[in-house]
């Protein structure tokens, strides 16, 4: 890969933090032009992570559930880190141009409250369905761009299960009207 | 018959909506597409998927490392040993765990096996498709043979659990390696075979050739890995490129095909299965003795940190990220697949296309369907 403090010096506002390049959330159109601009790159992933803030991280316990004891969300500990509720949202880069490939990761760092970034769709066209997979699972708005529904999951979905808040329903009984018939007939 | 129905009656020329799927033999799965049709022209494509969406993502956060490993080969099931190999990479990235030489090779040996596999069942099935019975029976008898000597290794054939973080399950039975060497032999005949039959034949050339072309900027613009991007022309293999556990020390060459259209693609599996041979029968002589698994604690944490890993699967790049956060269980796998990029361009390309066509094209571009949605 080219080397990282150069493609850095190419993107207006980027900063280079272990290897990984940071971008402000707003300006990742113009920093994903950019890099599209110094050519031979190719937009293969787009990828999200939820991080709560360490005090309302109950991970898998119910987000509403304040009597719960601690110990429920003693499963999984989130880091004590001094950063605050955030979601991560990582673009990676696949450098074909150089001899030894290898991939960049952009990364912009969005509110937790109300997670929006402008579209990248007319920058890179792969980043159409990766957009809409991100906010499907994840929740993130993706601005600028044109309406979209659920891409994995049905239509009627409530609520983005990614998210570390998320309460995931109990799973229901498929509906079977034959087999309700047979039961109320005392056939079965 | 034109005089029969005339403006008068109200009848008009008009496009009409056709569901392609998801329960289409076809669609090779569950894939619909929502097409606009003009007769039997496609006027508008659009990809409906999600009908096998597991949330594997969501499960992996509620169990430990250990236990998604099998998880990991129900994505792409038609190349079930290779599903893991991203995530065990991940795995030893973030443990720091250096995997034994000769798991290396297993891995190697394996994943090449089951990529003929994978590709075999792309030629068989895309000729099926267009009503050839005969040349898929010969690319499924040489899955067949691959497939046992895949089950002689790991003890099962399809949903293969073999690779594990920091090595392999099980070392090569006594006498494989002879036993390999000959039904890759017999695997090559009937290739060639196939071959003799398929590539030369004057309908499969007609509904192929010229058909649904992907440029190499296209391919790129959308995101599209694997065969499907080398027939565009454009030489990226990260076996080669980017060269994970020991394919640097193999000599095999990245194979393209420079037009990007529906033969291209299909002749550029049977073209890197020839490719893959070369490259087992070099791995076969030189795999080294020695262990097949590193030690990992059974109850395995590793430190708070972020590890992202591609391999060059059947399909494309695959690729995991995790997230540790110190505990047993991942704070968050996403997984990329090649198979939901690659099919971003069918709306792109559709428009134009017949039916018939239409199905040509995306069977050329191999996707499955759990690697889609998983």
């Amino acid at each position: 890969m080219r080397d990282i403090a150069l493609l850095a010096a190419a993107v207006p506002g980027a900063e280079v933090k272990e290897g990984v390049l940071f971008v402000q959330a707003r300006s990742v159109v113009t920093a994903l032009e950019a890099l599209k601009k110094l050519g031979g790159f190719m937009l293969f992933d787009i990828s999200a992570v939820d991080r709560p803030s360490a005090a309302a991280s109950p991970s898998n316990a119910p987000a509403s559930a304040a009597s719960t004891p601690p110990a429920a969300a003693a499963s999984t500990t989130i880091p004590a880190q001094p950063a605050p509720a955030c979601f991560e949202l990582s673009y990676r880069l696949m450098d074909m141009k150089e001899d030894a490939k290898d991939f960049l990761t952009v990364r912009a760092i969005l509110d937790h409250e109300a997670p929006a970034v402008p579209s990248v769709a007319g920058v890179w066209k792969s980043a159409d369905v990766l957009e809409r997979e991100v906010w499907d699972l994840m929740g993130i708005e993706f601005t600028g761009r044109g309406p979209f529904g659920r891409i994995l999951l049905k239509d009627d979905f409530v609520g983005h299960p990614l998210r570390k808040d998320f309460i995931s329903p109990k799973r229901e009984r498929f509906p079977s009207p034959s087999w309700d018939r047979k039961a109320a007939e005392g056939g079965l | 018959m034109g005089d029969f129905i005339t403006e008068a009656d109200g009848l008009e020329t008009q496009e009409f909506i056709l569901n392609l799927g998801p329960q289409h033999p076809s669609t090779h799965g569950v894939y619909r597409a929502r097409l606009v049709m003009d007769g039997e022209i496609v006027v508008s494509a659009e990809n409906k998927i999600g009908y096998l969406h597991r949330g594997m993502e969501k499960i992996a956060e509620g169990i430990t490392y250990a236990q998604f490993t099998p998880y990991t080969t129900r994505f792409d099931y038609v190349s079930g040993a290779m599903q893991p190999w991203a995530w065990c990479i991940a795995l030893e990235k973030l443990g720091n765990t250096a995997v034994p030489e000769r798991a290396e090779y297993l891995r190697v040996i394996v994943g090449e096996f089951q990529r003929i596999a994978s590709h075999l069942v792309m030629l068989g099935s895309m000729v099926l498709d267009f009503g050839a019975i005969t040349p898929w029976t010969y690319v499924f008898n040489a899955r067949e043979e691959v497939l046992d000597l895949l089950e002689a290794v790991t003890g099962s054939r399809l949903l293969i659990n073999y690779f594990v973080n920091g090595g392999v399950n099980a070392d090569l039975p006594e006498g494989w390696i002879p036993k390999a060497e000959k039904a890759l032999d017999s695997v090559l005949k009937r290739l060639d075979d196939f071959d003799r039959m398929v590539s030369g034949n004057e309908i499969f050339v007609g509904r192929t050739k010229g058909i649904a072309i992907v440029t190499g900027p296209e391919a790129i613009e959308y995101g599209i890995t694997g065969a499907s991007l080398r027939a565009s022309g454009l030489k990226f293999d990260l076996r080669k490129d980017s060269p994970y556990s020991v394919y640097d020390r193999f000599d095999f060459e990245v194979q393209t095909l420079p037009t990007g259209d529906n033969f291209d693609r299909y002749m550029l599996r049977l073209l890197e299965i020839r490719e893959c041979a070369k490259l087992l029968r070099q791995a076969m002589k030189t795999i080294p003795a020695g262990d097949i698994r590193a030690k990992v604690a059974k109850v395995w944490r590793p430190a708070a940190a972020e590890a992202y890993a591609a391999i060059e699967a059947a399909r494309g790049i695959m690729g995991y990220q995790v997230v540790s956060d110190g505990s047993t269980k991942p704070y968050r796998v996403h997984m990329r697949s090649p198979s939901f990029c690659n099919i971003g361009i069918i709306p792109a390309k559709a428009p134009g296309l017949t039916l018939q066509d239409f199905i040509s094209f995306i069977a050329s571009l191999d996707f499955v369907l759990g690697d889609i949605d998983r």
